[in-house]
């Protein structure tokens, strides 16, 4: 009797020898009260352990960051989050276990007061400024560029004839982060010129609204019987919202749908949990009152510039063109970030990753990675240009753009 | 080391069992059903589950008698163990359906009472095997194919196109854990004609204690099989009385 007893209690105890889900586990995306480094430190690690997308490629060792950093942050624990000193410490920890992080959308900012230590983290703009061909951005004054930026450029060439006195010109005057819009006709050449920088179309899109009154313009322009080239610019721009590829580029694709390139989220909260690849498409749109049968099909060559500064939806653009078959892509290979995004904890319903935001950590990092049609995922690296022509920065500082010469002269001869 | 032990004591145990009577060797084919569910922590991913679904199961089957009441069986079981994984509310249109073929060895004892033709038995033992394929059938959002027209949305997939897929998955050699174990109790009645030939139904539960993944991340959320698989069997009588 004593044996089938014992041999009972072994079943039971063999039937209960599943490990437990992690029983420490917080939830990033809840505004709760941090009050120790331990504590941010375990919300920031747990929260890109689950929710950052791009474990797969990723080259730096998350384990090991946790044996390495868990025990430092510890000893910080008695501090508080008040004293900058220390919090300069902690901070320092956090740029250093950050640095290899691939995604160049990535940011991690810290509420919390500093000396000289950034309270913000950004691994993908410190590997682009480490680029050899860097330059700031030209939509922003900086004295690398001898304060010359690309509105002044483009203002000097409308006010000299270069565009033709129907091009369109909206808020590059204005020193905030809106959204400005050039839209040019260079009749000479029959070459429509569209630079924008940032994606704030779909939002903006009343007739009323003059970056709505510009994609009209656009998508008329296109209608020109004299068109010989459309050039599109998005270097300096930041991206923006990715339902803008439609009307910035649906007139140019040679069917409908056309896809570009696949995004693939996660599905699980395992690092290579990961869901299908799926196709990223762009769809033709029409303006209210278009009669679609007078559209005709663009096959005159379409040509992106880009530049180190060409980030997120201006790389999915670039990628975009290079994937049409008549367009090319010219100027630097691009910043790197090209999963798409949402606002911090907007993304993780769906996508079950993304950016996180409590009341001390919010991060930013897409909550896709993307691959391009050859399913080369080029996340951190950046877009290669068909026609590499770096931004010569003497005859910049002198109102000259080499990069706008070079798109012109490859549209007359092809080269 | 406990759970090392144990099984072996508990296999020691049924060899010190008294053999009576002329053993008897039986040898057939079973088939069936089952019904799996993914025993699976979602931490905080609040709108997500997971949902049991069923799959076949095939199975080649000996067993020898030891005594007219116990008997040690061994079966050879390609079966599979699927689970559907589902989004509640205004995310239920992004959904996966996984297909997981696996083969197991379940090795037991049976213990049966009744009368001659017509008797019950209980099964229990433990399994080894190996996960063999996996495919997964669903549907989940596109990233920028927003429905323009809709400016009301009750789910998901009235505000964004939705992506159909149907594909099988490929291992992950980082992650993956191919090897299946577990525990498995069982219970059924079986009837005897024409005196070598038997007929069974059973219903019985495998209990997996081998993790589908890898250790390979801190923090990792473990995912065990949990699978009910009723049979119906037919096994050819040599030997004995």
């Amino acid at each position: 009797m004593k044996k089938y007893i014992l041999i009972l209690i072994a079943v039971l105890s063999l039937v209960s020898c599943r490990k437990d889900a992690p029983v420490d586990w917080n939830n990033p995306l809840d505004n709760i009260d941090l009050y120790t480094w331990d504590q941010v430190f375990e919300s920031y690690w747990q929260g890109l352990n689950y929710n950052y997308a791009f474990w797969d490629i990723d080259p730096t060792d998350w384990n090991q960051v946790y044996r390495e950093y868990k025990p430092k942050f510890e000893q910080l624990d008695e501090y508080g989050l008040n004293d900058e000193d220390i919090n300069d410490q902690a901070m320092t920890m956090f740029h250093e276990m950050s640095s290899t992080l691939i995604d160049h959308h990535f940011t991690a900012t810290f509420s919390v007061d500093v000396n000289t230590v950034s309270n913000m983290v950004d691994p993908g703009e410190a590997e682009v400024m480490k680029r050899d061909y860097y330059h700031p951005n030209i939509w922003y004054e900086s004295t690398e560029l001898g304060n010359v930026t690309h509105q002044s450029i483009l203002k000097d060439l409308a006010g000299s004839g270069f565009f033709d006195a129907q091009s369109v010109m909206h808020n590059f005057d204005m020193s905030d982060q809106s959204m400005r819009i050039f839209l040019g006709y260079i009749e000479s050449e029959g070459i429509v010129y569209l630079t924008l920088n940032s994606f704030a179309i779909l939002s903006n899109l009343q007739p009323t609204n003059p970056v709505g009154m510009a994609m009209q313009a656009y998508a008329a322009m296109l209608e020109l019987p004299d068109l010989k080239g459309v050039i599109l610019d998005v270097r300096g721009n930041g991206g923006g919202a990715a339902d803008d590829i439609h009307f910035f580029l649906g007139r140019l694709i040679p069917q409908s749908p056309f896809t570009v390139m696949e995004t693939r989220s996660k599905n699980g909260p395992g690092r290579y949990d990961f869901d299908v690849w799926v196709p990223m498409n762009i769809n033709d749109v029409y303006f209210e009152g278009e009669d679609i049968a007078d559209r005709t099909t663009i096959d005159v060559p379409v040509v992106i510039l880009s530049d180190i500064y060409s980030i997120s939806m201006a790389e999915i653009s670039s990628m975009s063109v290079k994937a049409l078959p008549n367009g090319t892509m010219i100027g630097e290979r691009t910043y790197g970030g090209h999963g798409p995004l949402l606002s911090a904890n907007g993304s993780f319903p769906v996508h079950y990753c993304g950016g996180f935001s409590n009341k001390v950590i919010s991060v930013i990092t897409s909550h896709s990675m993307s691959r391009n049609l050859d399913g080369e995922i080029l996340e951190g690296i950046g877009v290669t240009p068909d026609i590499e022509c770096l931004l010569d920065v003497e005859r910049w500082k002198n109102g000259e753009d080499n990069q706008l010469e070079r798109a012109v002269q490859f549209i007359k001869t092809g080269e | 080391m406990k759970s090392k032990i144990l099984p072996i004591l508990f296999l020691l145990g049924l060899m010190m069992i008294p053999v009576t009577g002329q053993a008897q060797l039986k040898v057939g084919v079973s088939g069936g059903a089952t019904c799996n569910f993914l025993d699976a922590s979602t931490l905080y991913y609040s709108n997500r589950y997971y949902a049991e679904r069923t799959g076949y199961a095939l199975g080649a089957v000996a067993q020898y008698g030891v005594t007219d009441w116990f008997a040690l069986g061994a079966e050879a079981q390609f079966l599979q163990k699927n689970y559907g994984v589902r989004r509640a509310g205004y995310y239920a249109p992004i959904y996966e359906d996984v297909n997981n073929s696996f083969v197991n060895v379940p090795v037991y004892a049976q213990f049966s009472f009744g009368g001659k033709r017509l008797r019950g038995f209980v099964n229990v033992g433990g399994y080894v095997g190996g996960w063999l394929n996996s495919h997964r059938k669903g549907s989940t959002t596109t990233t920028n194919d927003k429905i323009l027209e809709s400016l009301i949305f009750d789910s998901i997939g009235e505000q964004y196109v939705m992506y159909d897929f149907d594909e099988k998955v490929a291992f992950d050699a980082r992650r993956d854990n191919r090897f299946d174990a577990g525990l498995m109790a069982g219970a059924g009645i079986r009837y005897t004609f024409f005196r070598f030939m038997e007929l069974y139904a059973e219903c019985r539960y495998y209990h997996g204690l081998t993790d589908l993944q890898k250790n390979y991340m801190i923090g990792q959320v473990p995912r065990y099989n949990s699978t009910l698989n009723l049979n119906l069997g037919l096994v050819f009588l040599f030997g004995g009385k």
